[in-house]
């Protein structure tokens, strides 16, 4: 049983976006990549490491929950849940036993923009594994009793999470951003939605995701190029190659008005968020969002969030900010936990901060720090399979250029104080941003025997 | 308790042997590895991953929140977070920024057993983090004003971690049910009270007697060279001197009641019921090695995953339960908890839960595992051994986690997968007969 020091919690809602932040760079690092297009256009790349007999494979199609049908939240997230559950002939029982046998690792999950497979085996069991994948990728079999779980285990989970301040939060926040833009829905549906989702549903949406010209496949590992190009060809050219009827989510959308919400959840200490609309991925000033998110509330220990607000005042465990660029323009958001007393200073303390830097010219020593952790940890970003994999299937999916990461670091240093100040006053704009407080309303610790400090 | 695993790869014949049923071709390849200790009694470790060029520092030390008296919980987790305020060198809060300044990153862990600190950067910035973990390993400073504001943190990070959580706040009080007054019954966090109650001068009693080279270890994993890296490590922390020594006294025995300990909790915060319940046993640093690698086992084949025993039958099959698994660490100093939990379907109450829970948990004691069974589960576990090596960060844990118990880490890292195809059914039938009674568990529910 292991506490964590000052782990901060990031219940990041679109959580592939953030992939991208932390990658930067001194000698801009990177192993080599390959690419190359497959069957129907389909996007491939490749890094190639001999050093252990692993393999990691990350797949990319627009099929995440901003794509779900109207009253049928959660389609998404549970093609996802069921993306093991048996292919081709095998039902559930036998395909999950294989996997286990082979000790191979297959699994989906749903984000806002994206759906991405994640598949991972010992360079032994390529060939097992990969036709098990392909099975799963092209003849999914989305069996009704297996759906009955699926359904019952999410709207378990989804009860769960009413029990958890952040999630409470994170949710309410979204929804008063977005309101009726695809970014606002439940990605994981209601009990509802749930219930009014069938097999059918499941087919038609794996369907339109599923599409070769829309597909990012990125295989990093012990595997060479030319038997990754024998197993594409074979495997991938069964698939539709019509490009997806789903389309990225728009841009531009009306926002909803700002205000501040206030949820009751009996626990003695509140979550509080606020936030705004953000950028998309392509904005101009994406660099300029990075180095700014830094210096304000990125991770680590060394932003502003946390020198005011945990390191001078001890008011709480963790502050922080992100933003997800996504294929629209995702949030901004800024988010802490503290005593239920302390709530009114805290959001005092954060609202000054955000206008301090919109307001103020970061001085140079600030910016060069930042600048110097941003480029500097960039290796750091890189040394497993699993997290090459990962980025280059994030780099595709949103078109990055194969240069992206060589590119990083430089355009990082080429930030201006002036280019944070510009962004911060565009986005960090308080007029625009909601707040959501998840707690209770006064501090009253008599009140629930349950909660009061701990004695032994 | 993780599952981390190192590196380990199966030699030679005998393991292909045992394999018959898949044939893992996998090289023979060990670790590339020095290890040597200091004059003051520093224990180091050096292993070389050239796969990127980053390099990771863990400084282990032999004491955890176990070590605490009744009274003083949290201490040892309290100093954790002091050891990032100030040192008669660098200022308070800087530790974090001037690694960051580089590239780096840094945190630190507390548990029962240790307390264990990371830096992990560039490789050609060893030097950097060597330097720092040498400066506060003996020059804390310790000032009033910076134990006064990071307190508060620690009683935000108890409300956020326990007392804001239905399940952890049950968990805690399911251990102290579970381990009576052994120290592992006490949050390792720390009871708020007691938290409240540090002072400054137990803290710095706390280091004195604590934070020392002969009570440390030091492992480093990456793109380094031994020779230079030994000669950095020589220079750097061969100076220190050692505190009036400090003999970790042995852990007590848990002391096993002679009857099922139940815990029973309504909770009208908690959305869903659970059950739990938890054996005591022993660990692979404790003595009977085969015997834990027994239990590994018995736990993969019980509930690790959706091929598992209680999976299949409560999820799958009756459709009793929404999730159900089973876990052993095995790493700890003293005898941990072999869990089993489940989540009922609505409708489903937690005796019936409870009923069928055993009911899976008896065949195991009744007859042996098939072949195919255990061939998966030894499958799984070494696959999981060989996909942790692809972080230097885990290579790193599990080499301190098992050598700050005094154990062997090549038993665990090295001859893993060897270790691990070596268990028989039998073995695994034996070890669910010696501990899985039901009279020797701890039993919880949680409910709304």
């Amino acid at each position: 049983m292991s506490v964590r020091f000052r782990l901060l919690l990031f219940f990041c809602l679109f959580s592939m976006a953030t992939l991208l932040q932390p990658i930067e760079g001194r000698g801009a690092w990177s192993p080599d990549v390959s690419h190359f297009y497959g069957p129907g256009g389909m996007m491939v790349y490749h890094v190639e490491s001999h050093a252990n007999p692993l393999i990691m494979v990350e797949i990319l199609v627009p099929g995440g929950a901003s794509h779900d049908p109207d009253g049928k939240e959660g389609v998404a997230s549970l093609v996802a849940w069921m993306f093991n559950e048996g292919g081709g002939e095998m039902g559930s029982e036998a395909f999950r036993e294989k996997l286990d046998y082979y000790g191979i690792s297959l699994s989906a999950s749903a984000g806002r923009d994206a759906l991405t497979v994640s598949f991972s085996t010992l360079s032994a069991h390529l060939d097992v594994g990969w036709k098990m994948l392909m099975d799963a990728l092209l003849k999914p079999r989305f069996d009704p009793t297996d759906l009955e779980r699926a359904v019952a285990d999410q709207v378990a989970s989804l009860k769960k999470a009413q029990e958890n301040p952040d999630s409470v939060a994170s949710k309410a926040l979204v929804r008063a951003i977005y309101g009726d833009h695809p970014y606002g829905r439940p990605s994981q549906g209601t009990p509802e939605t749930l219930a009014a989702i069938g097999r059918n549903d499941l087919m038609r949406f794996h369907e339109m995701a599923f599409r070769l010209p829309n597909l990012v496949l990125a295989v990093a590992g012990d595997i060479t190029l030319e038997k990754l190009k024998l197993l594409v060809d074979d495997s991938f050219s069964a698939m539709n190659n019509i490009p997806s009827p789903l389309r990225p989510t728009p841009l531009a959308f009306s926002k909803n008005r700002p205000d501040r919400q206030h949820v009751e959840l009996d626990v003695p200490q509140t979550a509080i968020r606020l936030g705004a609309v953000g950028i998309h991925r392509h904005d101009p000033d994406y660099y300029a969002m990075v180095v700014m998110n830094q210096i304000l509330g990125g991770g680590g220990f060394t932003s502003r969030l946390t020198e005011e607000i945990r390191e001078k005042r001890g008011l709480t465990y963790g502050v922080f900010s992100y933003f997800s660029p996504l294929s629209g323009q995702g949030p901004f958001v800024v988010g802490m936990k503290t005593k239920t007393a302390s709530v009114e200073e805290s959001l005092v303390l954060l609202r000054r901060e955000l206008t301090r830097i919109a307001q103020e010219e970061v001085d140079e020593k600030e910016l060069e720090d930042v600048k110097l952790y941003l480029t500097g940890s960039f290796p750091l970003s890189l040394d497993g399979l699993s997290k090459l994999a990962g980025i280059w299937g994030v780099i595709g999916f949103y078109q990055r250029g194969l240069d992206y990461l060589e590119k990083w670091p430089g355009r990082i240093r080429q930030v201006t104080a002036g280019d944070i100040r510009r962004v911060a006053k565009r986005i960090l704009d308080l007029d625009r941003f909601h707040t959501v407080t998840v707690g209770r309303t006064v501090e009253d610790k008599g009140a629930e025997p349950g909660n009061a400090d701990s004695k032994p | 308790m993780s599952k981390d695993r190192g590196r380990g790869w199966l030699r030679g014949g005998q393991a292909a042997l045992l394999f018959s049923l898949v044939l893992w071709s996998v090289n023979a390849q060990a670790l590339v590895s020095r290890s040597f200790t200091l004059e003051n009694g520093l224990q180091t470790v050096l292993v070389r991953e050239p796969k990127a060029p980053v390099v990771v520092t863990q400084v282990w030390y032999r004491v955890g929140a176990a070590d605490e008296e009744a009274g003083k919980t949290g201490l040892a987790h309290m100093l954790e977070h002091m050891m990032f305020q100030g040192t008669e060198k660098i200022a308070p809060a800087q530790f974090s920024k001037i690694i960051a300044r580089n590239g780096g990153e840094d945190n630190a862990s507390t548990a029962q057993d240790y307390t264990n600190y990371w830096i992990k950067l560039s490789s050609d910035r060893l030097d950097l983090a060597l330097s720092l973990e040498a400066d506060r390993m003996r020059h804390l400073r310790l000032q009033e004003a910076e134990f006064d504001s990071e307190n508060l943190v620690v009683r935000e990070e108890r409300r956020s971690r326990t007392d804001s959580n239905p399940t952890a706040r049950f968990l805690e009080k399911f251990r102290q049910a579970a381990y009576g007054d052994h120290p592992y019954g006490r949050p390792v966090i720390g009871w708020m009270e007691d938290v409240k109650n540090h002072t400054i001068d137990d803290l710095r009693q706390w280091y004195r007697r604590h934070y020392s080279p002969d009570q440390a270890i030091l492992v480093v994993v990456g793109d380094i060279d031994f020779d230079g890296a030994e000669q950095k490590v020589r220079k750097l922390f061969s100076p220190l001197e050692n505190s009036a020594s400090w003999q970790r006294p042995p852990l007590p025995k848990r002391v096993q009641p002679d009857q099922t300990v139940r815990l029973d909790l309504h909770d009208e915060n908690s959305q869903l019921s659970h059950f739990f319940a938890g054996f005591s046993t022993p660990s692979f640093t404790m003595g009977d090695v085969k015997e834990a690698f027994a239990l590994e086992l018995l736990s993969t084949v019980l509930g690790s995953s959706a091929s598992s025993r209680i999976y299949r039958q409560l999820v799958v099959k009756e459709g009793l339960a929404v999730s159900a698994r089973s876990g052993y660490g095995g790493l700890s100093r003293g005898e941990e908890l072999f869990s089993l939990s489940a989540t009922p379907r609505p409708g489903v109450s937690l005796e019936q839960l409870e009923e069928a829970l055993f009911v899976e948990v008896e065949k195991l004691v009744a007859e042996p595992i098939g072949e195919r069974e255990l061939q998966r589960a030894k499958n799984g576990l070494i696959a999981g051994h060989l996909f942790a090596q692809d972080s230097v960060d885990r290579i790193a844990w599990l080499i301190g986690r098992v050598s700050v118990n005094e154990g062997d880490w090549r038993l665990l890292v090295e001859e893993y997968p060897d270790r691990v195809q070596a268990v028989t059914a039998e073995e695994i039938q034996q070890v669910a007969q010696r501990y899985l009674k039901k009279s020797r568990a701890t039993i919880g529910t949680l409910q709304p």
